[in-house]
């Protein structure tokens, strides 16, 4: 009846570092539909890569995941907690329900062997054994991002460029037909061309295919183009979540809104304003309250002494959350950056 | 989007200067002059060296004919010339000229001592003893170290980690020789586990040679003990090496890659994290068989194992100019035909460096 396929629930996961424990993913919760694409913005380390990692049990051994579920389902079959899988059943679940786009893509290819055995490997891992097949399909993939198929199948890595390599990544990610993608940043390393020609792929496939796609970017105006929903991550915790129109026009906390005044606007002429000041806080050492406080402008006592819980904004409109205290100030305040922009045009 | 293809398929120019340009661009080029220069330099080094040292082979002879004799200087003199086919009063540059034409021709020349004993027969005699353990020795230890390392950086901060790399440690830190005179005493003096005595040679002469399994047996037991000395002298070095070499290619994003798109450990393991591991070894093993056959000599004399090393400490012993020359002068081409090898080695292993094999695709 419901068509979610990846349910993340109170996800807590932390590092063991030599200053202490470090907690990079604060109870995130969020619920991922079919043929949805949710992206997950903010500040470079907030936690997004690590809570990617996590759902896929990847994390480095100085990793530990303190509490939470990430329940899966898979097609026509029972819900599952992808954390409890241990050995061939995470095997599987790997790549076959759940693929990966890495942030550095462009080392995510061994640079000892070919692509085409990059691919058989992976059938291979998976039970496939018709190679035949296999070929076929990837040389179709290739295709649909875009590459010259057979000169790419039978290239090593450092004979392809960047956005070549990117676009490999990609094929590769849906080869064995998974329900969910998750891609951290896929288009940061690339230039503006190619990143053109990423987003254009990735929308093919997710129309061809029907997969659902976590997106991790902090390129809002790319978030703003791909995503269905949008979600904010600060410091670990997951601060708003929403469609990506009350996020966009109607943001609820200041911190999304100040990621959005960090955008420049073409039309724009109030340069200054832009940047949120300050930078993300130590994690293993945070601030109290509101972990937000120290470089919010709409920050009262309230802010310093209580932590903000997320709360349903709009009971029957779009889906929108979020953790802040003056969530209405911000949107008051959004409004008018909205229309000054308005005025602008 | 493109990328810059190689400088071979950039420009062609046509004719003969073309053809001699690539020629000397070429990689097969390269390495045949590098290496023939490398066995020139060797071979003007030692050779000016060797007449350094003090004393020739006519004085030596000569003091060794007054101490077994028990003659006068005269007499010592008149007999010690007569063995020699050498000049020592001949300048030194006519001699290089004289070797050098010679050696070009593939003539290593006679024995200065010995007269009519050619040097290039004796070094095939010994030769084959030497590339035989130090071989075996290198393989062994080559291979042990691999295993062992990568077993350290999988199971890092493990017992056997810890004792390994402590082994490793102190045996890397022992010189070779002491390691031989180690096992002459704790394993043959003290625990008798073997005797000295019989394993001196290459093989037990009573056997008769050939494809049996008594005479191949025997030339493995002759060869033991030198080669667990070459092993144990290197492989220290192996297991450290790939145990760091391990854990760097485990961080990196191909590996996590690999796993994540559900492959099996043992897939991983050889072809993502041990292949690329292996790289910075792979160049390591050039430079150690230099290493190794240097250290040779003093081992083969040791266990008075029948190796080039027996044959050059005589020669030096006797101020024998040509044979030390000839073996110095085999060991460089020993050594750069080593290098040569582990180069085609890395390139089979590393197609980043594969030489002019395919161009780049757009
Ligand atoms: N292997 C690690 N060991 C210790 N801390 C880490 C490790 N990886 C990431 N972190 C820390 O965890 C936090 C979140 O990092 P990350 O998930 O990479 O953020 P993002 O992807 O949002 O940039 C950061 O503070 C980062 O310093
Ligand atoms: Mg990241």
């Amino acid at each position: 009846m419901s068509d979610i396929v990846l349910s993340v629930q109170g996800l807590s996961i932390s590092y063991l570092t030599a200053r202490g424990r470090l907690r990079a993913v604060n109870g995130v919760s969020f619920d991922l539909h079919q043929g949805e694409t949710l992206a997950l913005i903010g500040e470079s380390g907030c936690g997004k890569s690590t809570l990617n990692l996590g759902v896929m049990q990847l994390l480095p051994r100085t990793a530990l995941v303190d509490a939470g579920k990430v329940i899966y389902t898979p097609r026509g079959g029972q819900p599952i907690d992808a954390l409890k899988l241990k050995g061939s059943a995470l095997r599987r679940f790997r790549w076959a329900e759940c693929s990966m786009v890495f942030q550095a893509a462009l080392n995510s290819l061994n640079p000892v062997i070919r692509v085409r055995d990059m691919v058989y490997d992976t059938a291979r891992a998976h039970g496939e054994n018709d190679m035949r097949r296999i070929k076929a399909r990837a040389l179709e993939l290739f295709k649909m991002v875009r590459l010259d198929p057979d000169r790419v199948f039978d290239a090593y890595p450092h004979q392809l460029s960047g956005g070549m390599r990117q676009r490999v990544l990609i094929a590769l990610s849906v080869l064995l037909n998974p329900q969910v993608v998750l891609l951290d940043e896929p288009t940061t390393a690339v230039d503006i061309l190619t990143q053109r020609t990423i987003i254009d792929v990735l929308k093919t496939l997710r129309r061809e295919l029907g997969i659902s796609l976590i997106f991790i970017s902090h390129d809002l105006s790319i978030a703003a183009e791909m995503a269905d929903t949008v979600a904010t991550m600060y410091a670990g915790d997951l601060v708003e979540i929403g469609t990506v129109n009350e996020m966009f026009y109607r943001p609820a906390h200041a911190y999304t809104l100040g990621l959005l005044n960090a955008v420049p606007r073409l039309s724009a002429d109030r340069e200054a304003l832009n940047s949120i000041p300050g930078s993300p806080p130590d994690m293993i050492d945070a601030p109290s309250g509101c972990k937000f406080h120290p470089r919010c402008s709409f920050a009262t006592e309230i802010c310093q002494t209580s932590v903000p819980k997320l709360e349903v904004l709009n009971r029957d409109g779009a889906a929108h959350w979020a953790a802040c205290h003056h969530s209405d100030q911000v949107r008051l305040s959004a409004q008018e950056v909205l229309a000054d922009d308005h005025a602008a045009d | 989007m493109t990328v810059s293809s190689s400088p071979l398929a950039s420009d062609s120019p046509r004719g003969l200067r073309g053809t001699l340009r690539r020629i000397i661009r070429s990689y097969a080029f390269r390495v045949i002059a590098q290496g023939l220069f490398t066995i020139w330099a060797v071979t003007t080094f030692t050779f000016i060296l060797i007449r350094q040292m003090p004393g020739n082979p006519i004085q030596i002879r000569i003091s060794q004919i007054i101490q077994a004799q028990n003659v006068t200087y005269e007499e010592a003199l008149a007999q010690a010339a007569g063995l020699f086919d050498f000049d020592p009063n001949a300048p030194l540059i006519v001699q290089y000229v004289d070797y050098v034409s010679k050696v070009v021709r593939g003539d290593l020349g006679e024995s200065i001592t010995s007269a009519g004993t050619p040097v290039l027969g004796q070094i095939m005699r010994f030769l084959p003893w030497t590339l035989f353990s130090i071989g075996l020795g290198l393989l062994f230890s080559f291979t042990i170290g691999i295993l062992v390392g990568i077993a350290m950086a999988y199971w890092r901060g493990s017992l056997f980690d810890n004792v390994m790399t402590i082994i490793a440690s102190i045996t890397f830190s022992i010189p070779n020789y002491l390691i031989a005179l180690l096992i002459i005493l704790v394993l043959g003096v003290q625990l008798q586990l073997f005797s000295v005595g019989q394993l001196r040679g290459a093989v037990d002469t009573d056997i008769p040679p050939g494809f049996t399994p008594e005479y191949i047996g025997s030339l493995l037991e002759h060869a033991f003990l030198p080669v667990v000395t070459y092993i144990s002298a290197t492989v220290g070095g192996w297991m450290l090496t790939m145990k760091s070499s391990t854990l760097s290619t485990l961080g990196e994003e191909y590996v996590t890659a690999a796993r994540a798109r559900g492959l099996r450990s043992w897939r991983i393991l050889t072809a993502y994290v041990g292949r690329n591991a292996m790289l910075p070894l792979v160049t390591q093993l050039a430079v150690s068989i230099g290493f190794v056959i240097g250290g040779s000599v003093i081992i083969e004399v040791i266990f008075v194992y029948p190796g080039l090393g027996g044959l050059l400490s005589a020669a030096i012993a006797n101020r024998d100019y040509t044979t030390m020359q000839g073996v110095f002068l085999i060991i460089a081409f020993a050594v750069v035909v080593a290098n040569t090898l582990a180069d085609v080695l890395y390139g089979i292993l590393d197609p980043r460096i594969r030489i002019g094999e395919e161009k780049r695709t757009r």
